[in-house]
């Protein structure tokens, strides 16, 4: 099944991290996807996205209306993402454990 | 000419909405054939399945973890799906974009440039 995992976190975290912690992510994000490669789950896709200062927002209800920013002013945000393709749900729970940000979600995709 | 820089494009809507789900298949369906017209070049994308079905972990600032059911917000709209595509031109897809959430009758586009992180990839970058 395929899945996604939304990663959330305050951005301001991580521009406050220095070198070695940015390294501690880095070496996190690592162990998740050898981890992940090891289990038998495959990562389709990743990104960690630019912060939420570059984001626009298409807004459709009465009208479609452009603006700047995202589309909720929370402290967490959504900061990046991976695709992955698994056999199951416990085991990506598992495996998402080992990614260092405050808040995953993961969501099945729709197509097999 | 801008060098293209790849995007994701979040689309949310009412889970509980009611629309014609024929004519939202074609916008996407248009959407994709205006994208390849264009030089937008789409990377991937998905639907997602019913955000009540989401998994959610926690973590403390102590470092303990919560499991619950269910997605990061319980908002009127949620993420139903997205497309990671590769554009010199930002602003010309998001309004692409727009007839997708138009077809739903409602609903927000938020596109977001992902992040370069020099020299190693950082959170995100698949090994």
């Amino acid at each position: 099944m395929r899945y996604v995992v939304l990663i959330y976190e305050d951005e301001a975290l991580w521009r406050a991290a220095d070198d070695a912690e940015r390294a501690r992510y880095e070496a996190a994000h690592r162990a998740f996807t050898d981890a992940a490669r090891d289990a038998g789950v495959t990562v389709v896709a990743g990104e960690a996205l630019a912060g939420v200062a570059s984001a626009r927002t298409v807004r459709h209800a009465e009208d479609t209306t452009v603006t700047d920013g995202p589309f909720a002013e929370t402290t967490e945000q959504l900061t990046g993402l991976y695709l992955v393709d698994a056999p199951d749900e416990a085991t990506l729970l598992d495996l998402v454990r080992l990614l260092p940000e405050t808040t995953l979600e993961v969501r099945e995709c729709v197509q097999p | 000419m801008t060098t293209p820089t790849t995007h994701l494009l979040l689309l949310r809507g009412d889970p509980d909405g009611t629309f014609d789900l024929d004519e939202v298949f074609a916008a996407h369906d248009r959407f994709t054939a205006a994208c390849a017209e264009q030089g937008h070049e789409i990377l991937g994308g998905e639907e997602l399945g019913p955000h009540t079905a989401a998994r959610l972990l926690r973590a403390t600032p102590e470092g303990d973890v919560t499991v619950s059911d269910g997605p990061y917000a319980e908002t009127a709209e949620q993420i139903g799906g997205y497309y990671l595509v590769r554009t010199a031109d930002p602003d010309a897809l998001l309004r692409l974009a727009a007839p997708l959430i138009e077809a739903e009758g409602h609903g927000t586009a938020e596109l977001r440039p992902v992040a370069v992180h020099d020299p190693t990839p950082g959170a995100g970058a698949p090994a």
